[in-house]
């Protein structure tokens, strides 16, 4: 049958139900394009199969409306391979021409095209600067546990050579102290005062010569021979010793002190007659040979109360200087002068000890442990000992 | 991989992980956790990683992360998720960009992640297979399931405007 201005729309109904065969579908498709006005009502009417879901369209052979190479089993994959940019470049081109062909294919198209997501730039990470890294490295334990074990055993170091420094410094301060009580002390022998004299020996044999009793000359590693100590005047030696300008008046018994020729070592200031012992913080100074007993008096440090304390001798409550009369077994206060370098308790920090201070105060931060330094006095004010105290270990 | 590199990787990549997985567990602080801890990952393991990528590492992590999180909320839920349905009257949408949210959350999480790789970040399938754990054609089958399922939720929208 004809298609005309009377029939057209009962053509059209079923052309949108997709009843129409091939042949009437093509020969409406020719009668709205000859008719216009027409035809924009046609597609009005088929706009409106929006409302009609696209799996409700029939694909099959017989069917103008028919893809090629899709159906309604595979129209979707299809589609979705065309988005997913899945297909050859000849398959995209015979789907992206069927899709222009068929609305009902370009709807779903369209459709699927929606569900590709677009970033939405608003949804940013606020605090990056919280991920930056600065340019450091994780450091191993190891490395870290190795540098604090270097700064301790710097640190060490450091105090040893402190301490030795320290009294190196004291030792060249103080000779010209020295010097000015040497010189005081050789006018008080000129002016005849109570004091003993002291001798010399040339040689340490003609010491021993006198009946090998407490010879003290020890030689030292190379170091001069130390002072002696006192050897009793008799007649058998007198003679060997320079006149003792004392009077015995006072009935004191005299005790000279023989002494070597040469100054006890660069510490020692030994002169001529003169017997000045000086103690300081360095190294041996003097050497008691009493009860057969060698005792090194080391200026405060822990050898000298360790042999000491071997000798069953007291030292800790009396300073040096009573220790010394005793052993040189002088009672008389102005037998002996005896220096004692004092010290003040509130001694200067040189550089080298604020420079320790500086390096274990570091280590204290880095470890978190708490090493303090101890300064022990003695009754004298001289520093006794100086220790590493560790608390918070 | 150097810390002008790594730090190179922060400027570019943060924004996307944080899009990336906000969009999939939907909590804005949980997601800066997920991609802190992500980053922690990395630097840690810093000299180990190639700059080329760093990207992929970045992703991986923060997915196995993502899931590890979702795991441990699974029997937890916000109310107002469970309920929306009664607590809304109004179910009409302004714009097609809140049509298709809404399709992508009804999506599960290793679609939204597989879908968001493939049009956020332009992963391949076998990438996008190595970042979740999938092989291609699982990845492939995901991809196309969520598109059907979104374009079904689209379109029964539409029909109703």
């Amino acid at each position: 049958m004809e298609i005309n201005i009377n029939n057209y729309e009962v053509y059209i109904i079923d052309f949108i139900d997709g009843k129409l065969n091939e042949i009437d579908a093509a020969n409406l498709l020719n009668f709205l394009d000859r008719n216009p006005d027409l035809k924009e009502e046609f597609e009005i009417l088929n706009n409106s199969s929006k409302f009609i879901p696209v799996e409700h369209f029939s694909f099959d052979s017989t069917s103008l409306l028919q893809p090629k190479n899709i159906n309604l089993n595979n129209y979707s994959e299809k589609l979705i391979a065309l988005i997913e940019n899945d297909l050859s470049q000849s398959e995209k081109d015979v789907l992206l021409s069927e899709i222009k062909r068929y609305p009902e294919l370009k709807n779903a198209y369209e459709l699927f095209l929606k569900t590709k997501l677009i970033p939405d730039s608003k949804i940013i990470f606020k605090n990056k600067e919280s991920l930056i890294k600065t340019p450091f490295r994780i450091i191993p334990l190891f490395t870290k546990l190795s540098a604090i074990a270097a700064l301790f055993i710097a640190v060490i170091i450091m105090f040893y050579f402190v301490n030795n420094f320290n009294s190196k410094n004291l030792l060249a301060n103080n000779e010209s102290i020295v010097k000015a009580k040497q010189d005081s002390i050789s006018k008080v022998l000129k002016s005849k005062n109570n004091i003993p004299i002291l001798l010399q020996r040339e040689t340490e044999k003609e010491m021993l010569a006198f009946g090998g009793v407490n010879a003290a000359l020890v030689k030292k590693n190379g170091k001069k021979p130390m002072v002696s100590p006192a050897i009793p005047l008799n007649k058998n030696n007198k003679n060997l010793f320079k006149e003792n300008p004392l009077n015995n008046n006072n009935n004191q018994s005299v005790t000279p002190i023989p002494l070597p020729k040469k100054v006890i070592s660069e510490n020692g200031l030994i002169n001529n007659n003169i017997a000045q012992i000086e103690l300081t913080k360095v190294e041996e100074k003097l050497v008691l040979k009493e009860n057969n007993i060698v005792t090194y008096l080391p200026n405060n440090n822990e050898i000298a109360f360790q042999n000491i304390e071997t000798a069953n001798i007291e030292y800790k409550d009396r300073s040096l200087t009573n220790y010394v009369k005793q052993q040189l077994q002088i009672t008389a206060q102005s037998e002996v002068i005896a220096v004692n370098k004092p010290t003040n308790s509130t001694e200067n920090i040189t550089l080298a000890e604020s420079i320790g201070l500086n390096v274990l105060s570091i280590y204290n931060m880095v470890s978190n442990h708490d090493l303090k330094v101890k300064k022990t006095y003695n009754n004298d004010g001289e520093i006794e000992k100086v220790s590493l105290v560790v608390t918070g270990w | 991989m150097t810390v002008t590199e790594y730090n190179t990787c922060v400027k570019n990549y943060a924004d996307s992980v944080f899009r990336f997985i906000y969009k999939n567990i939907k909590d804005e602080e949980k997601a800066k956790d997920i991609v802190q801890d992500t980053f922690v990952k990395m630097w840690v393991k810093v000299d180990d990683i190639i700059a080329e990528k760093a990207k992929s590492y970045l992703f991986t992590a923060a997915y196995n992360t993502m899931i590890d999180a979702i795991r441990k909320d699974k029997y937890k839920a916000n109310y107002e998720d469970h309920y929306d349905d009664y607590l809304t009257t109004n179910n009409s949408f302004n714009d097609l960009k809140e049509i298709i949210n809404l399709a992508f959350s009804k999506l599960n999480e290793t679609q939204r992640s597989v879908v968001m790789l493939r049009d956020y970040e332009g992963y391949s399938y076998d990438e996008i297979g190595e970042i979740t754990g999938l092989n291609e054609s699982q990845v492939k089958v995901y991809i196309y399931r969520a598109r059907l399922s979104m374009k079904k939720f689209i379109g029964s929208y539409e029909n109703v405007v």
